[in-house]
Order: C-alpha cells, then sequence, then structure tokens
C-alpha cells in the first residue's frame, strides 16, 4: 500500500492492466462502460450546444463583419477562465445538479468554436465573395454557398479544440457531483487508489484522441474537395 | 541578438526568484533539522486543526511550514512516514481503522492504545484530544418523522434512499453498514465533505447525508443525527500524527497542551466561524492559540 | 459585493494566502510556459528542415496535446516513481501541453520567413545555425509570438485543476471555497486569475515589441 505511485512505469502498468482485468470494474451504473458513455454524452451534448450557439453567432460577425474585434476579444478572455472556478461558481450560484455543470462546459466549449467560425469565414478569399455577388448569389446564397464551404476546415478546427478541452474539463465537473470518468479518478483519489485513478486519466485521455480522430474523419468528409485540393496546392506552392 | 540574450536573461532571472518564492517544502526535503512541515487533510477541519499546530510550534520558537489540503490519508499518511511531514492533524478511528481492517474498538481510550499499537516504527500518535468529529448519518426533520430515528430504524428503508457521502465511505463503510444493520442503499452519491453535502440533502438530491458530528450545519439546519446504538462508527478523538523524533519534547508539550483545550464544543464553534461566517482558520487559529498563553 | 470584498481582504491570513497562491499559480503557469517554448523551438526547426519527419512530429504533438491536463497531472508522478504531491508533476504536465501547442506555430512560423532573405544570408557567408539564430528565428518571433500567446493563456487557467491533487496556485481558493460554500473567495480566485492571464498577456505583447523594433518600423501591427 505505501509504496503506491512510487514505483516507476512497469509496476505501475501492471497495475492498471490488473485493475481493468477486474470484472468489478466493468458492471453496473459504476463501471467503466457505463461511466465511460455518460462521459461521452456530456461532451457531446455540451460541444453541440456551444456549435448552436457560436457558429451562427461566428458567421453571423464574420459575414457582416460588424462587431468581430469586440467579439472574439471578449471570447478569448474568457478562454483564461479557470474552469474549476467556474464550475464551482456555477454549482453555488444555480444549485447542485448536471445543468451548472453542463453550463460551465459550454462556457468553455464556445471561445474556440467562435474563433474558429470567425476565422474560416474570414479567411475566405474576397476574389471568392467578389465573384460570388457578380454572379448574381443574394447574401444568404453567398453565406450558404460560399463562405460556409470555405470556412469548414477552421471551423472543424475550433470543434476539434473545444471538445479536447471539454473532456478534459468533464472529468473536473465530477468535483461538482457530475458523473463519468472524472467519478473514478477522484473515487480513486479519495481513497489513495492510484492505480484506479491512473487508470481514468488513460481512459480520458484515449477518449480525447478518439473524439479528435472521429472530428478529423469528419472534417476530411464534409470540407469540399476542391478547398481540399486548393489548399494542398497552396501549400506545396509554398 | 543583443536584444534577444538579455530577454533571455532577463527571463531566467525573473523565473529563479520566483521559484525561490514559492519553493515547495515537499521537494526541499522537510526531514529532520529542517523546518517542521505540519500537514492537513483535504477538508476545512483538518487545514484549521493545521493552523492550530503549526501557530502552537511557532511559540516554541521553531520555524514552522504548512503544507494543507493534501488529499487522501493513504497519501499523507505516506507523507508523515517518509518525514515529508513532521505532524498532521487525523482522528483515532479512522486512521486505525486505516491502519487495520479489523480493528473493533469502539470506546475513545481503547481506541487511543490499540492505535498506539497497530503504528508502525516510523510513526506515532500523540495524546489524543477530548475533541472528537465521528461521521454521523443525518436525515432531514421530515424524514425524520416518518419514523426514521436511528441507523436501526434506517436499515429496512434504505432501499429507497440516496445517501450523500465523501468518496471514500464506499470503501469504508459499505460492507459494514449492510452486516450491522442490514442497510443497502438505493444509490451512494459521492460528494466533498461539508457544505456541498447538506446542500444537496436540503434540496431533497440525496436524503440521508453522512456529515461530521462537529459540522455547524447540524444544528443550524434542524438536523437530525441518526443514533448508532450498535456503534458501528468508532469513536474519533482528534490526534496529532507525527514522524518519529522530528518534534523535540517541548514541542510535543505543546501539542499535548493544545488536544486538552480542544474540546468538541470548541471544535464545533470555530467549524462554525469558518463555515458560516467565512472566517480565515489561520485567523482563528491564531486567536486560539493566544487565548491558551502556552 | 463590495462588504464580502472588504471582509475577505481584511484579514492578513486571507490576504497571506492570497498572495501565496498568486506567487505559485505565477512559477506554475511561467516555467512551463517557458520550458515548453524551449522545447518547441527545436522540434519546430527540425520539421522544418527535415521533410519526412515533419508528418511524425506533427502528429506526435498532436497526440500529446489531447491529452488531458488533469490525466497527466496524474499520470506523471506514477510514470517517473516520485510523489504524487510534488508540484513538479504540475510542471511537466504543462511543458509538454506548451510544447505541444507550440510546434506547428514554430514550424510554421519558419516556413514563413520569405526564402530569399535565408538565401541573402547564405550568400553572405552565415553558416545554417547562424542563419538560424540571427536572421530566421527573430523574424519567426511575431507569428511564434501569437502562439506563445495562446498558451500562456491556456496554461495559467489550467494550473487550477491542480487543486484537486494538492498543487494548483489559486485552484485552492476554488476547492476550499466550494466546501465551505463561499462564493466570494471563488469569484477572487477567478478574477485573478483572468487578470493574471491578462497582465502576462500585455508582458508578452511589450516583449515582443521591445525585440522586434522593425515590426513596428515598417508600421505592421503585431498579429493578434
Amino acid at each position: 500500500m505505501d509504496a503506491r505511485g512510487r514505483k516507476g512505469a512497469p509496476e505501475l502498468i501492471v497495475n492498471m492492466i490488473a485493475w481493468l482485468a477486474d470484472p468489478a470494474h466493468w458492471r453496473g451504473p459504476e463501471g467503466v462502460p457505463a461511466q465511460m458513455l455518460l462521459h461521452l454524452y456530456y461532451c457531446v451534448l455540451s460541444v453541440g450546444v456551444a456549435v448552436v450557439i457560436a457558429v451562427p453567432l461566428g458567421l453571423y460577425i464574420g459575414h457582416t463583419g460588424r462587431g468581430g474585434v469586440f467579439v472574439v476579444g471578449v471570447s478569448n478572455a474568457m478562454r483564461a477562465l479557470p474552469t474549476l472556478g467556474l464550475v464551482t461558481a456555477l454549482v453555488m450560484f444555480l444549485g447542485l445538479g448536471v445543468v451548472p455543470a453542463l453550463a460551465g462546459l459550454v462556457i468553455l466549449a464556445v471561445p474556440a468554436v467562435l474563433s474558429g467560425t470567425h476565422a474560416g469565414v474570414r479567411s475566405v478569399p474576397t476574389e471568392a465573395v467578389d465573384a460570388a455577388r457578380g454572379m448574381g448569389m443574394t447574401p444568404w446564397q453567398r453565406l450558404w454557398q460560399v463562405e460556409l464551404p470555405n470556412a469548414l476546415p477552421l471551423l472543424i478546427g475550433g470543434v476539434r479544440s473545444a471538445m479536447l478541452q471539454v473532456v478534459a474539463t468533464a472529468a473536473v465537473a465530477a468535483y461538482v457531483g457530475l458523473g463519468g470518468l472524472g467519478r473514478i479518478l477522484l473515487g480513486g483519489l479519495a481513497v489513495g487508489e492510484y492505480d484506479q485513478m491512473a487508470v481514468a486519466a488513460l481512459l480520458i485521455a484515449l477518449l480525447a484522441v478518439f473524439l479528435d480522430g472521429v472530428l478529423a474523419a469528419l472534417s476530411r468528409w464534409v470540407v469540399p474537395r476542391g478547398l481540399v485540393l486548393a489548399n494542398t496546392a497552396t501549400h506545396d506552392g509554398s | 541578438m543583443k536584444r534577444l540574450r538579455i530577454l533571455g536573461i532577463a527571463l531566467v532571472t525573473a523565473l529563479t526568484l520566483t521559484s525561490c518564492g514559492s519553493g515547495d517544502p515537499l521537494d526541499s526535503g522537510g526531514g529532520q533539522g529542517g523546518p517542521i512541515v505540519v500537514g492537513s487533510a483535504d477538508f476545512t477541519e483538518s487545514a484549521l486543526l493545521m493552523e492550530i499546530y503549526a501557530e502552537a510550534l511557532r511559540t516554541t520558537g521553531a520555524e514552522v511550514r504548512t503544507k494543507g489540503r493534501i488529499g487522501a490519508r493513504e497519501v499523507y499518511v505516506k507523507a508523515v512516514r517518509e518525514g515529508e511531514l513532521s505532524v498532521i492533524p487525523d482522528y483515532t478511528g479512522n486512521l486505525l481503522k486505516y491502519l487495520d481492517d479489523k480493528a473493533g474498538a469502539t470506546k475513545s481510550r481503547q481506541v487511543h492504545d490499540d492505535l498506539r499499537r497497530a503504528l508502525p516504527p516510523e510513526l506515532e500518535v500523540l495524546e489524543y484530544s477530548p475533541a472528537e468529529d465521528s461521521d454521523v448519518l443525518t436525515v432531514t426533520p421530515e424524514t425524520a418523522a416518518t419514523g426514521i430515528r436511528s441507523m436501526a430504524d434506517l436499515g429496512p428503508r434504505c432501499g429507497d434512499l440516496v445517501l450523500g457521502a465523501p468518496a471514500e465511505w464506499k470503501q469504508r463503510w459499505v460492507g459494514r453498514i449492510a452486516e450491522v444493520y442490514g442497510c443497502t442503499f438505493k444509490s451512494i452519491r459521492e460528494l466533498e465533505a461539508g457544505s456541498v453535502t447538506v446542500n444537496a440533502l436540503l434540496n431533497d438530491k440525496i436524503q440521508v447525508a453522512n456529515l461530521f458530528t462537529t459540522s455547524a450545519a447540524i444544528e443550524r439546519n434542524d438536523l437530525v443525527e441518526l443514533a448508532d446504538p450498535e456503534q458501528m462508527f468508532p469513536a474519533q478523538n482528534v490526534v496529532p500524527l507525527t514522524h518519529e523524533g522530528s518534534l523535540n519534547q517541548q514541542q510535543r508539550e505543546v501539542l499535548n497542551e493544545v488536544s486538552q483545550a480542544l474540546t468538541t464544543k470548541k471544535l464545533t464553534e470555530l467549524n462554525e466561524r469558518m463555515v458560516v461566517d467565512k472566517a480565515n482558520p489561520a485567523d482563528l487559529a491564531k486567536t486560539f492559540v493566544d487565548g491558551l498563553k502556552l | 459585493m463590495i462588504e464580502e470584498l472588504l471582509k475577505f481582504f481584511g484579514s492578513p491570513s486571507n490576504r497571506e494566502m492570497v498572495l501565496d497562491a498568486l506567487a505559485e499559480h505565477t512559477y506554475l503557469s511561467l516555467v512551463p510556459l517557458l520550458l515548453g517554448f524551449l522545447v518547441a523551438l527545436p522540434i519546430g526547426r527540425l520539421a522544418q528542415r527535415v521533410y519526412w519527419l515533419r508528418g511524425m512530429l506533427l502528429g506526435a504533438a498532436n497526440v500529446f496535446y489531447t491529452i488531458p491536463s488533469l490525466a497527466l497531472y496524474v499520470l506523471i508522478p506514477g510514470l517517473f516513481g516520485w510523489p504524487l504531491l510534488s508540484s513538479n508533476n504540475v510542471v511537466i504536465a504543462l511543458t509538454i501541453y506548451t510544447a505541444a501547442l507550440l510546434v506547428r506555430p514554430t514550424l510554421d512560423a519558419l516556413e514563413s520567413v520569405p526564402g530569399h532573405v535565408t538565401a541573402a544570408a547564405t550568400a553572405m557567408g552565415y553558416r545554417t545555425g547562424r542563419s538560424f539564430l540571427t536572421v530566421e528565428l527573430p523574424l519567426a518571433v511575431p507569428a511564434i509570438a501569437s502562439g506563445v500567446r495562446v498558451a500562456s493563456v491556456s496554461s495559467i487557467s489550467l494550473v487550477s485543476l491542480g487543486a484537486l491533487i494538492g498543487t494548483g496556485g489559486l485552484g485552492k481558493l476554488f476547492t476550499d471555497g466550494f466546501q465551505r460554500w463561499y462564493p466570494a473567495q471563488v469569484l477572487i480566485g477567478i478574477v485573478l486569475t483572468v487578470l493574471l492571464a491578462l497582465v502576462v498577456d500585455l508582458l508578452l505583447v511589450g516583449l515582443w515589441r521591445l525585440i522586434t523594433p522593425w515590426t513596428r518600423a515598417g508600421g505592421r501591427v503585431l498579429p493578434s
């Protein structure tokens, strides 16, 4: 017991495998699969809400060019907000429950998605927008058919970085009574079960890598092919 | 290039200065000869007791540092054992149970004696204080009115009730309470000890809360403490756990005097000042120790 | 609110605690920023010079970037076999995070140095090392700077998570405030963290202006 956390990598890996091999850790509402799904659910839900808020806002300020400096400035300042403080404060003001914890995650995800969307729209070449205008497209058509598709790579980049932050932070939300993998981590901390903490940490990291991979694949799937070709061309050219 | 070099030197200087300012006592090896390092577990009362011990030890002229909110007993006992910490406040019953899973003693003196025997050679406990702070299950007056007054009443009803308790509760008591009172809760919600648990109880997120007898919140919210007729929770007297040889005779006597002066009533009052009036534990410790005239 | 503030800062122990926490927070966030930068620089340079390594290095940086910092705080002491309480865990975890974050911007910045400039340096007889240190790196500073600014904000906000394992600078105000249901103390912690990020950001901007005087002469504004 007293040597825990002091033995170095080989010992740690053996202990982690032993923890994972115990069937008791895989059963019921507190088992690994249930907590993993819950963690996944919190992450997808809060990033989803953040996308619904931030993408239209980012498109609007990017499209009109109005208020961009202010909104992006505020959202960058929001990045400095310490998650743990934010979540504990929200719980104290709104009461214990899933909503304040998820609200904290949404607040965390918004800046990355917003600045990704905004940067994406701003990165659309002026010639392309001018050409669209010349072709007689309405502002809506320009937004949907030119600006949004062109903005997608940076927009999804924003969603990816938001997702990474949220996966990590959802573990913190366990501190204020939320479930998920953070529960396993903090539970291990409370009883000094280092192996359990390490397993939880590893699972969180794996979930982060997995979700990032899914979003990367999504990005390849939705980004128009012409755009990918154009980008590769300019990259090779420079 | 010159500017870059100047920048480099400036940065390194700045960082060296900051790092000196906030050096980590554990990295610099607290051990013998160095300053006394007092630690605390990760909850409010432990932080308060840490400040009280530190303040009392300072009266002996010793150089004292604090390292608060370390976390679980497993972590800090190890730190005391290895001399990273010189002393930390603990509770006799839980410490005994940690060292010896099968320990059956429930009365203060007996628990303390068994504890002395169970400790490994590097560790030592000083005299225990009359102040007790044991686990207690509490319910709201409404729940109590439905006929739950003691843990024996609770037993058959557990299946409908959610318990809120610190994360270590599961490992420590789930088996025992099933065995002693035939109680298996509907579910257990892991919550930070203290205000959060009380809040969850008052909002019916949980129906039974594991609190501590010195918690000011029990009286303030008219919560009902459930009796423990089978004495499942052992006596929990406050006791300083030290690394063998890290304190001299005078310092040990000072801590014994502090333990003598500390009563359950006093500890409850100090807790109330911290949690309700939001007083800083170090300020409270100063006032308390000054009042002892050590 | 003002009343709460006066009460909080009226206690000398509170003032001392906040100052200690702030000093620890500054240390725990700025040391990794510097170390991470020093690690990312050679990696970025390597990725720029050795084309076949580029994909691998960027991929590795990406993987490290995805590992949550809280997870690293916990895994590092186990891997190295040292105490969970050591503040080194936070320093190393954030150094890895910062380095992973900075590899890409460093590479992009070095790539953005115009080819004719490096060609001129070579023509003047500069060796690779000297050309890198005295020509390419200074020209890349403005673009690296924006990456460093993002990294500094992130690591300042991430330090507080360490409070969950005993070393968290201002994060201590959150865990203690939560246990005592003391919103004012938590808000003070949040405001100080954001202020620290702001001050460090302003200092960084000032620093870049100081070391890249030519960007002002040309009327170019710093990248935001």
